[in-house]
């Protein structure tokens, strides 16, 4: 046998073993046996004949369980025969889990290998705990009876099949069981409302960490909410929360106080859905004290008209902020909290075309208010505004779009420079020109701010050439153009000769020469695209003696 | 257990801040190593602590080739002075070795010798070596099946047919 990684002949390759030497065992060995079969052989008598055949099918059935316990002989030999258990344990315990964290079945090859890998398998219930219920039933209750009293990490993920009353009763009734908790259904037509899964998660949960619950909800027939005894009230050590698609969170439950990270996704549109005021939101926030990582998604509740928000909630200990709501509702949660300097934070709002240049002008100052504060200590921070009616149409693409998203690079140097990605699609009718946008964004800035610009124009944008100057004539620190095709012609038009492309067939980017005399840091170009281990999209050609914030010879 | 023999002190040379320890192979090969290189060892720290006890210095004679002994001094060598949560004795364990780059390349050597480092990380209580060996292993079965396996790691299929066709297996579907 061969080595796959190093052609190395191994010791534990099958020795080759000659016809004499194997016609020597049985004439040795098994010949003594048949010898005695002789006789019984030359007999006529129906009842010799009877005693032979017995005779015979006793050696044929003996033979399987001896070239066994050879093989098992043998296997003893095999150096990873010779590890401990516990190595071997170790070794199972790998069985892969791919990013999505659902279980494999590798260990149900594990345990068909040999005697030695089942037997050391099935006698570590530590390594059956993760099941997957999706894969196979008949599995998940071996899997079950293998895991013995070890915590439970329970996997279902329905996306073309429903899931059953039997799945439902197995999670229900071992909650007390079971540590992480994922429950995933994909499938429109079920949503497992039949099993009112959502609503019978009552039982305390003792043992449980990590609680995942997402269900489809296309049609909106109903609402799905989490019932506000869930888990009996008795989560201990439950420090994560997902939850998407309910149209209710049980804001005030008391299994919450632990959370180390909670992301809830609420079914947009639900506007009539029963909801808690802002003020149970702060106070469960405030009852969190572990808190690091929060991702409210359209959970914010409706403005009341007389609702007047003044107090301050302190954030500060997280380490991840995402926020994705209307933008009213946002800028009113904006004004309200406290974040560290040092958070990563992504926010985005929706809002709908009528009121568009209102609520960005809004929620840009509140925007810009965070951005001065974090100035000189902020690592990271994005903006994400998403502009048009997607806030009434639910599951369809917004139709227009500007995205804004500010990095500041780790550096040792406190004024590392903000890198503002703008990034346009579509056009916005009611604001006739979207360079309004990032007009009103660059006006806020502060005037210290050193702040490094690139533009995103993406398909669809109508930009007239008006536009584009108004663009370049704003953004006097604006270093880098990356657009796609269609709008290729309207930026030639304005920017003159394209110089360079780069790109695959359905994306065109190019290079403008004139704007490297616009562009006021060349050395920071690595970090304008700063996600780890790519480079910069586009590489822009100019000389490197440019003297930074050195503006000149705009050809247009 | 090991087998201890007392050795005379010009044979381990070294007083003072960092201490020689004499490790002694199964193929009789002598091998002087630091002490604080070998402090990854649960194994050599205890019998350390034994020596200190009796004022005594020994040789520690190991139960594996010169060869494996070389491969996981040279990994304790690589990470002397590291913090690595699996090996400390007072934190908890963690649920998976992490992946350690240095590592995969350290353990990128033939079948026998990743099963023989494993089997000398696993004496010498190196829990860091062992998970990473268990991972490079078990990357070697990743998404196999079970014939494949057993040829991977030359292993005989010693079921009876009355095992092979047991409850459990017919779920395999």
């Amino acid at each position: 046998m061969l080595d796959g990684r190093k052609g190395i002949e191994v010791e534990t390759a099958r020795s080759d073993v000659s016809d004499s030497i194997a016609s020597s065992y049985w004439s040795a060995s098994a010949g003594s046996r048949l010898a005695t079969l002789e006789s019984a052989l030359s007999r006529t008598d129906p009842a010799g004949i009877s005693g032979a055949y017995k005779q015979l099918d006793g050696e044929i059935l003996a033979l399987p369980t001896a070239l066994s316990t050879f093989r098992t002989r043998r296997n003893a030999l095999s150096p990873i025969c010779c590890l401990p258990p516990e190595t071997l344990v170790h070794i199972f315990s790998f069985d892969p889990t791919p990013d999505d964290g659902k279980p494999t079945y590798n260990l149900m090859h594990i345990t068909h290998v040999c005697r030695r890998w089942r037997v050391v398998a099935i006698g570590c219930p530590s390594l059956w705990g993760r099941i997957n219920l999706a894969v196979d039933p008949r599995w998940a209750r071996e899997m079950l009876g293998r895991a013995k009293a070890t915590p439970l990490s329970l996997f279902i993920e329905r996306s073309q099949d429903k899931m059953t009353k039997d799945d439902v009763d197995l999670i229900v009734n071992r909650l007390h069981h079971i540590r992480d908790l994922r429950l995933i259904n994909r499938n429109i037509d079920d949503t497992a409302r039949s099993c009112k899964l959502h609503q019978r998660l009552t039982a305390p949960a003792p043992l449980l960490e990590s609680f995942w619950l997402h269900i489809s909800n296309a049609d909106h027939e109903e609402w799905l909410t989490l019932s506000e005894n869930i888990f009996d009230g008795h989560a201990p050590r439950l420090q994560q929360f997902k939850v998407d698609n309910l149209a209710y969170f049980p804001w005030q439950s008391p299994v919450l106080s632990g959370l180390v990270e909670l992301s809830i996704s609420l079914d947009s549109s639900s506007f009539s859905a029963p909801s808690h005021p802002l003020n149970d939101i702060f106070d469960a926030f405030e009852r969190m004290p572990a808190l690091r990582i929060v991702n409210p998604y359209s959970c914010l509740p409706q403005l009341v008209s007389h609702e007047q928000h003044n107090r301050v909630v302190d954030l500060t200990r997280l380490s991840q902020f995402t926020l994705f709501d209307d933008v009213c509702l946002s800028t009113q949660f904006m004004q309200c909290v406290r974040l560290s300097p040092g958070a990563e934070t992504e926010i985005g709002l929706r809002c709908s075309m009528t009121r568009a240049d209102d609520s960005i002008d809004a929620f840009f100052a509140v925007l810009v208010a965070h951005l001065g504060v974090s100035h000189c200590v902020f690592p990271r921070l994005e903006f994400y505004t998403d502009v048009g009616d997607s806030m009434l149409v639910h599951d369809e693409e917004p139709f227009a779009y500007v995205r804004i998203d500010a990095h500041r690079t780790l550096s040792e140097e406190d004024n590392a420079p903000l890198i503002l990605y703008f990034h346009v699609d579509y056009a916005l009718p009611k604001y006739a020109n979207s360079t309004k946008v990032l007009e009103t964004f660059c006006a806020m800035l502060p005037d210290n701010m050193d702040s490094v610009l690139r533009l995103d124009v993406h398909t669809g944008v109508d930009w007239t050439v008006d536009d584009w100057v108004g663009i370049l004539s704003i953004a006097n620190n604006l270093v880098e153009i990356h657009a796609a095709s269609e709008s290729t012609d309207t930026i030639c038009d304005a920017l003159g000769t394209v110089v360079e492309w780069k790109g695959d067939e359905d994306e065109h980017a190019f290079v403008c020469p004139q704007l490297s005399s616009l562009t006021l840091s060349f050395a920071l170009l690595e970090n304008l695209y700063p996600y780890p281990g790519q480079p910069p999209p586009l590489a822009l050609r100019m000389p490197q003696s440019l003297e930074k914030r050195q503006r000149s010879g705009l050809q247009l | 257990m090991p087998t201890i023999v007392s050795v005379d002190d010009s044979t381990v040379p070294g007083e003072g801040s960092s201490r020689l320890l004499l490790l002694v192979s199964s193929d009789n090969k002598h091998i002087v190593v630091e002490e604080d290189i070998m402090s990854r060892s649960r194994f050599i720290s205890k019998q350390v602590e034994g020596f200190e006890a009796t004022s005594q210095r020994h040789a520690i004679l190991l139960p594996f080739s010169s060869f494996v002994l070389n491969k996981v001094i040279e990994y304790c060598s690589h990470y002397r002075g590291y913090y690595l949560l699996e090996d400390d004795p007072d934190a908890a364990p963690p649920g998976r070795s992490p992946v350690r780059e240095w590592d995969q390349e350290f353990l990128d050597v033939d079948r026998n010798m990743l099963l023989r480092i494993i089997k000398a990380a696993h004496y010498l209580e190196i829990k860091s070596l062992v998970g990473s060996c268990a991972r490079a292993i078990a990357d070697m079965i990743r998404g196999k099946t079970t014939e494949e396996m057993r040829e991977i790691l030359g292993v005989e299929n010693d079921f009876t047919p009355e095992e092979e066709h047991s409850p459990s297996s017919k779920c395999t579907g």
